[in-house]
This record gives C-alpha cells, structure tokens and sequence, in this order.
C-alpha cells in the first residue's frame, strides 16, 4: 500500500468567526503530483500555511510523513521545500548569495547552489542583484530555493502566476521531472484547471473552505461524460424501454437523456428507439471544466 | 539536540542573519556615533567650556544626549532589519525552513544589539581619541564607559518593545513614530518629579547615569524588565500566524 506523504483530519482555520478551511482531509500519496485546485479565496493559501506551520490550524490535526505537525515541526520542515504566494528573495543581494543563505541554512555545499541554478535555468544571472531580475526569473529562483535541499516534499502555491506561456511551460516541465528527478511528491495550488491537469496525478477541489472532491486524476476524468438528449413525442414510454436494456438515463416531461460511455453507442440508442418519433437530437458533453465549475458554482465569464 | 549543537545552529544563523544585512546597516551605527561625538563636543564646546568643570564638563553634554542617540539608532536599525525581511516577503519563507522560531528571533535582536554596540564603540574611541589630542587632563575611562553602556543596556526594553512592533507591523511608519516619540519623551521622563513615570521603560536610559547614585538600581530594573519582555514577545513571536 502507498504511503501517505500528507494526512490532514478535519483541518479548520478560523479568522474572526470566518471558516477559511473547514474540516479539510487530505491525502497525497508519496510520488504524486497533487493538483491542490479552486478559486480564489476558497482557502488553498490558508491550507498550504497551516502545513508549513505558518499558520495555526483552529482545530484539527495534520501529520507529514507520518510525524505531527507542528508538534515536529522541525524535523518536517527539513524535508519540505516550498514557494508561497510571490517568491520571497533579498532584492540587494545576488541570485547566487540568496541561494547561500538558503543553502547555509541546510547546511549544503555551493555545488547544491550550483546544481539548482543549472535546473532552473538561472547560472547566467547568478550574479546579478535579484532587484534586476523579471517576474519570471524571481519566481524561478524561488523555485530554486524550493528545491536546493532536493526535498521529499514541495508545496507550490500557484507557481505560475504571472508568468508568460514560456515561463509556464518551464515550470510544468520541471515540476513534472521532479518525482523522478529526486524522488519529490508535489503539492502544487492553482485556481487554473487546465494547468492542474496537465501536471497532476492526484488532485483535491476546495471550495468556501471545503474539500469537494479528491482523488486519482483519472477518477475525475471519468466524470468527463457526454449525454445524447433526445426531444420525444412521448419521453416516459421510451424512458421505461431503454431502461430495461441497461442504459444510464434520465427523463423529463419533453427529452430523454443518455449517457454516452463511447461514441459507438449512438447507432444502438438510434436501433432501440426505432419505434419512437424523435423530434430533435443533441449533444452535450460535459468537460472537466463544466465539473469544476458546477462544483465551485462559478459562472464560466469569471 | 545538545548544548553544542544548538550553540553552532545559532551561530550559523547568526551568520547568516549578517549576510541579509544592507550596507546602510552596517553604516548607520558607525554615523550615528560620530554624530553623537560632534554633537556633545559642539555642546560643550558652545555652552560648557567656560564653567567650572572644564573639559569634565562634557560629560554633562553627553548625558544630554546620549539616551536619545541610542533610542533613535535603535529605532533605525530596527526598521532596517526587520523591514529587509518585511520588503522581501522573508517572513515566511524563513519560517517555512527548519528553523527554531524563538532562535530567529533572538538572533535578529542581537544583531541590533550588535550594531548599538558597534555605534558605542565607534562613539568611545572616538571621545577617547580627541581626548587625548585636546587635553592632558586624565580621562575618566570608566565613567565614560558606564555612561555609554549602561545607557545601552537601559535602552534594551524599549528595543524589544520597538523590536516586536516593527515585526507585527508591515508598515514600518507605525513602529517608527512610536519610536521617535519614545526617544523624545525619554528627555524629559527622566528628568521628570512624576516617580512613577521613571518606571517607564523610556526613563531608564536617562536614569543609569553614573552622574546619579542610584543608577545601578534602575539599571537592575533595565535588565529584568528586558528579560520579561524578551519572553513575552518571543512567545508572541512563537505563535504569531503569518498571513
């Protein structure tokens, strides 16, 4: 059975009555890339806090590999590498030297700084003060500090806000190497679902503070269903025999609705409905995005 | 962990605490003690030196000024420290590493420690120096050193106070007007007939002047109200939640 890397029971942060995260459980099994994914505001910051012990949780406990924290909080620590909100850098100091504060803190050789620069593509401007550096630099240096320890664990908070489709890309593409490149879970945040979807393994939708689905990344897309909706001239009888057959339908007093498993299925629906008069016929698939926003309850123009 | 271990981590951090630190750090001190030499000698020069203690009379200069010219450094360099990490959202990177709070704590406040200090020195060899160059009368070296030290170690409460504040606040006007108020208050708490306004923690530099017989008393009171203030704001420190 698979580890698990994080395991929250029942997490809740509370700010002047106002639940930020209610009751939350996660679970990211170790090697996983876990999609942490909802809109702004709903409490995916808070959460990522409350595991770096930023934040003290209002009730409820958190265990990282296997040890309590904040109780351990040390220890943990040790073995996570993290970037929350924007990247935190000393704008006086060179790329290479906030690397050495953080690289001295772990007590690393300057290969470690070295190591870090190569992966995230920075060793041309190590010397330069960070003040000069664009947005996208700042964020990968941040990633660099994320990463100079090689960490079990690395939590993102929205790594890729900000930047250009080129420095996305980048940082998928490292995110992505990660778990083989140093045997690293991730715990990325994104109120992006596209973005979350191309990366992870796992992933966990918050919403208002509550965790509303998570899962293997494959369980999701299983929702990802199309529907045939045909418009009848008497929708119940054609419900009653469909049903018979074993289809997944539903009925209302105008159209049936089928689910499609595949697309092949149309020409079988078509053959048993035969001996009915179809007034109209649609599509509808329902994406991932649909799902998401059907949970969230945000409107697709925000 | 063991003695030594820990000893060697707060060292490291120490270390690394001076790496963060601008130059204008590093030179503020240093300024801020020459300007504390060329305003007691400006002082003594203009209204001191003709009475009857002479060169000693410049003593009474430096007490006029000594107190203020540490709280307001301290209020200075306070600013500088904590606001390089407030400015670079270091907070909670440096927190989310495996690092003891209450050490990163201490370790920041003893590097302003260390950089008043460093002003004291500058201020002391500076005094001794020109001491040496104007007079032949002999230097009351200890006196001198008391008179600075001391007044360092009374300023110490209201460091930590001034210290914790620029910490719970990002805008840094608010810790800094609160210190320049402090300092300006701390001229005439002092000096005030009020007793109980001398338990104030802005009075106590003014109060551990050798020049005053009990002054070893208030600097008693410096150190114990610095040591239960250190506590709290490092347990307040300790469990402060980042947002």
């Amino acid at each position: 059975m698979m580890n698990n890397i994080i395991e929250t029971h029942d997490l809740c942060c509370q700010f002047n009555r106002i639940k930020s995260v209610d009751k939350i459980n996660i679970q990211i099994p170790e090697g996983a890339i876990y999609g942490f994914l909802g809109p702004n505001g709903a409490g995916k910051t808070t959460t990522l806090k409350m595991l770096l012990g930023l934040l003290n949780p209002s009730s409820g406990s958190i265990k990282i590999f296997g040890e309590k924290m904040p109780t351990n909080r040390i220890s943990i620590l040790r073995e996570i590498g993290s970037l929350i909100e924007s990247p935190s850098f000393y704008g006086h100091l060179s790329g290479y030297k906030n690397l050495k504060i953080f690289a001295s803190i772990y007590g690393l050789p300057n290969s470690a700084i070295e190591d870090v620069l190569n992966i995230v593509e920075l060793t041309p401007h190590a010397n330069r003060p960070v003040k000069h550096y664009s947005f996208g630099m700042k964020q990968r240096l941040g990633i660099a500090i994320a990463l100079i320890h090689k960490p079990k664990l690395l939590i993102l908070d929205e790594p890729t806000n900000g930047l250009d489709p080129a420095g996305i890309q980048q940082i998928r593409d490292l995110i992505k190497r990660l778990p083989t490149l140093y045997n690293t879970t991730v715990l990325i945040s994104s109120h992006l679902l596209s973005e979350v979807e191309q990366i992870a393994t796992h992933v966990g939708i918050i919403h208002g503070g509550k965790m509303l689905f998570q899962d293997a990344f494959d369980v999701l897309r299983k929702q990802q269903t199309s529907y045939l909706i045909i418009d009848l001239e008497d929708p119940s009888k054609a419900y009653q025999s469909m049903q018979k057959t074993g289809w997944d339908i539903t009925v209302n007093h105008t159209a049936i609705s089928i689910r499609l498993d595949t697309p092949g299925q149309k020409t079988k629906i078509f053959e048993c409905l035969k001996n009915f008069n179809i007034i109209n016929v649609k599509e509808k698939h329902r994406s991932l995005e649909d799902i998401f926003l059907d949970w969230t309850g945000v409107k697709k123009e925000v | 962990m063991d003695w030594s271990e820990e000893r060697s981590m707060i060292w490291n951090l120490f270390k690394i605490e001076g790496m963060k630190l601008k130059r204008i750090t590093w030179i503020t001190p240093i300024l801020s003690g020459l300007l504390l030499l060329i305003v007691t000698i400006g002082e003594w020069y203009l209204f001191f030196r003709e009475g009857e203690g002479g060169v000693y009379a410049s003593f009474n200069a430096l007490y006029l000024f000594v107190s203020i010219s540490f709280l307001l450094t301290g209020n200075l360099l306070i600013t500088m420290v904590v606001g390089t990490e407030h400015e670079s959202k270091g907070w909670k990177q440096f927190l989310a590493a495996p690092l003891s709070k209450s050490h990163l704590y201490m370790v920041k406040l003893a590097w302003v420690v260390a950089l008043i200090l460093v002003q004291g020195f500058v201020f002391i060899i500076g005094w001794a120096l020109i001491w040496h160059v104007y007079t032949t009368d002999p230097l009351p070296f200890l006196f001198l050193l008391k008179q600075v030290f001391y007044c360092i170690i009374a300023t110490l409460p209201v460091l930590i106070i001034q210290f914790y504040l620029s910490i719970a606040f990002e805008n840094q006007a608010i810790p800094i007007t609160i210190g320049v108020l402090g300092a300006i208050a701390s001229l005439f708490l002092a000096r005030s007939q009020v007793n109980w306004l001398h338990y104030l923690p802005w009075s106590y530099p003014g109060l551990v002047t050798p020049f005053l017989p009990n002054h070893i008393h208030w600097l008693q009171i410096s150190l114990g109200i610095s040591t239960i203030l250190l506590l709290f704001t490092n347990w307040l420190f300790y469990n402060k939640n980042w947002n």
